[in-house]
């Protein structure tokens, strides 16, 4: 079997991207009527929902806490989202593990402490899975909880590079994703410059793990600016509906 | 503090009130009226990873259906047979009475069975055309839907996303050689799936013993009964389903029933143009 070129001589990858340019992004927010924020993300050929309800009762009662809001994660890929039939659609280990995840990413930026005795739960639906799922359900969520209006410390934005051939990429898609090469997933506060979520499981040096990271960090920033702007613009347009900020 | 009750207050705290003072007028809180089913829109083949898609809006109730198509061994019964597998999911997404994914078992696996009753039942689909070789190879079609929103009536967002994405379906052409082995046919061309009829749905609910034609989520919790008839496009009753719940007599029944005929033109033409629209 012939080896996938996945950088060409030109230094494009398969998608015809450059190494350090993420996909296009598109996203909607405020789909849902019955939730309390909603937010379609699509990246690429990575299209997710997210919805967040609450917050609300507690779930448990034993669960709940004095001082702050719990929150519940749950990620699931719809069956038909990948190239091959996933069989079970929910609660595998690798869903519970994206789970908590995101939900150990959002703990440490929704201001918790403001709904005591309240529970937050953040869905996230996987509708066609073509690398960097992920993050892209955590844009996903963060823009359903701005879209719900839950204060958080920053925005949070996500986004994995790696590395193939020794050239670094931001972005993976499935193809790139499944080469083998190391796979490192980030999620920062951009206004605060500060990670939140980094995960890295692969044999890199020293030197290489700096440009990957670097990479990463390119790649949200990039994500960043994209999300900022067309959330100005929505916000804008439900000023002048409302004719008033207040 | 004010002790004016708003409209949205009263709604939560007295919702069969609310309902009351809107009824006896013909008109319900959306602005129907009675009989007036919600914006049905109809999308199909927005999924590129499956082999047939569909997503349907009845107002904000929404269902998205897709199905990937699998070769498999036939059963030794039915040699010619393909199959058919069909699942109905509520995640925890799509309500907020739905905090878990058990939460919905129920639901979803009595839309599970009454689909697959109508589908399997009433012959919509040739499992025959599903052969691909005698009694070695025939396709196994999973055809797995999620409600995206329940705001009621989800049945029948699910049976017509179910209907479109399998008129929405592109099998590839395949060869199977002495080995028994099936491939893809490089450069082959692709397989439609012909219907031989379309079973269209259409759910009442009784609420202060007034009929109300396609119910929001709202309505049903309120109302004394639900029911679904469904009549096919040549006219024919396909499936009549009445839960338990307060008796009804005939007569509603039979308008009812006209109701669901006048429909099933208008719907099946949106199936048709959603599918031209994808080609």
């Amino acid at each position: 079997m012939s080896k996938i070129e996945f950088i060409s001589p030109e230094g494009l990858r398969v998608d015809g991207r450059r190494p350090q340019e993420v996909r296009k992004i598109n996203y909607r927010l405020n789909l849902f009527s019955r939730a309390d924020g909603s937010a379609y993300y699509e990246q690429g050929n990575t299209r997710v929902l997210a919805a967040v309800y609450g917050p609300r009762q507690v779930t448990r009662r034993g669960a709940s806490k004095h001082d702050r809001a719990i929150i519940n994660c749950e990620y699931s890929m719809a069956t038909f989202s990948t190239g091959e039939r996933r069989k079970s659609a929910k609660r595998d280990r690798r869903s519970t593990e994206i789970s908590v995840v995101i939900r150990q990413t959002f703990e440490s930026v929704i201001l918790t402490h403001l709904y005591p005795r309240t529970q937050i739960d953040i869905f996230m639906q996987v509708l066609q899975a073509d690398g960097g799922t992920r993050c892209a359900c955590i844009n996903a969520a963060s823009l359903a909880l701005i879209d719900a209006g839950i204060p958080m410390r920053d925005f949070v934005v996500s986004c994995a590079a790696g590395m193939i051939d020794g050239v670094a990429l931001t972005d993976l898609n499935y193809i790139e994703d499944s080469a083998g090469g190391p796979d490192l997933p980030l999620a920062i506060l951009p206004k605060q410059n500060k990670i939140c979520l980094l995960q890295m499981d692969s044999k890199l040096t020293i030197e290489q793990y700096e440009e990957v990271m670097q990479m990463a960090v390119e790649g949200c920033k990039q994500i960043h600016a994209v999300l900022d702007a067309k959330l100005k613009d929505v916000t804008d347009q439900l000023v002048n509906k409302r004719k008033t900020l207040l | 503090m004010k002790l004016e009750a708003s409209a949205d207050v009263i709604r939560k705290l007295h919702p069969l009130e609310f309902y009351k003072r809107f009824l006896p007028e013909g008109i319900r809180p959306d602005g129907r009226n009675l009989n007036k089913p919600r914006v049905t829109v109809i999308s199909a083949g927005s999924l590129t990873t499956a082999e047939g898609s569909a997503l349907v809006k009845l107002g904000s109730t929404s269902a998205i259906c897709g199905i990937k198509a699998e070769v498999t061994i036939p059963a030794d019964t039915e040699p010619q047979c393909g199959k058919l597998v069909l699942s109905v999911e509520l995640p925890p997404l799509c309500s907020p009475n739905i905090q878990r994914w058990t939460d919905s078992v129920e639901q979803n696996s009595s839309l599970e069975v009454q689909i697959e009753d109508i589908l399997l039942k009433t012959n919509v689909l040739n499992l025959e055309a599903l052969c691909i070789k005698d009694s070695s190879a025939v396709w196994v079609l999973y055809v797995d839907v999620y409600i995206l929103e329940h705001d009621g009536n989800c049945f029948d967002a699910a049976l017509l996303s179910v209907l479109t994405a399998l008129t929405n379906v592109k099998l590839p052409e395949v060869e199977v050689n002495e080995e028994q082995i099936v491939s893809i046919v490089e450069g082959g061309s692709t397989q439609s799936l012909e219907l031989n009829h379309y079973p269209i749905p259409l759910s009442f609910c009784i609420l202060d013993d007034k009929l109300l034609v396609d119910p929001t989520s709202e309505e049903e919790e309120l109302s004394s009964t639900c029911f679904t008839i469904v009549y096919n496009n040549r006219g024919e009753l396909c499936s009549l389903y009445k839960p338990g719940g307060k008796h009804i007599n005939d007569d509603i029944l039979e308008e009812c029933k006209q109701t669901t005929l006048n429909r099933t033109e208008h719907i099946v033409k949106l199936m048709k143009q959603a599918n031209e629209a994808k080609k």
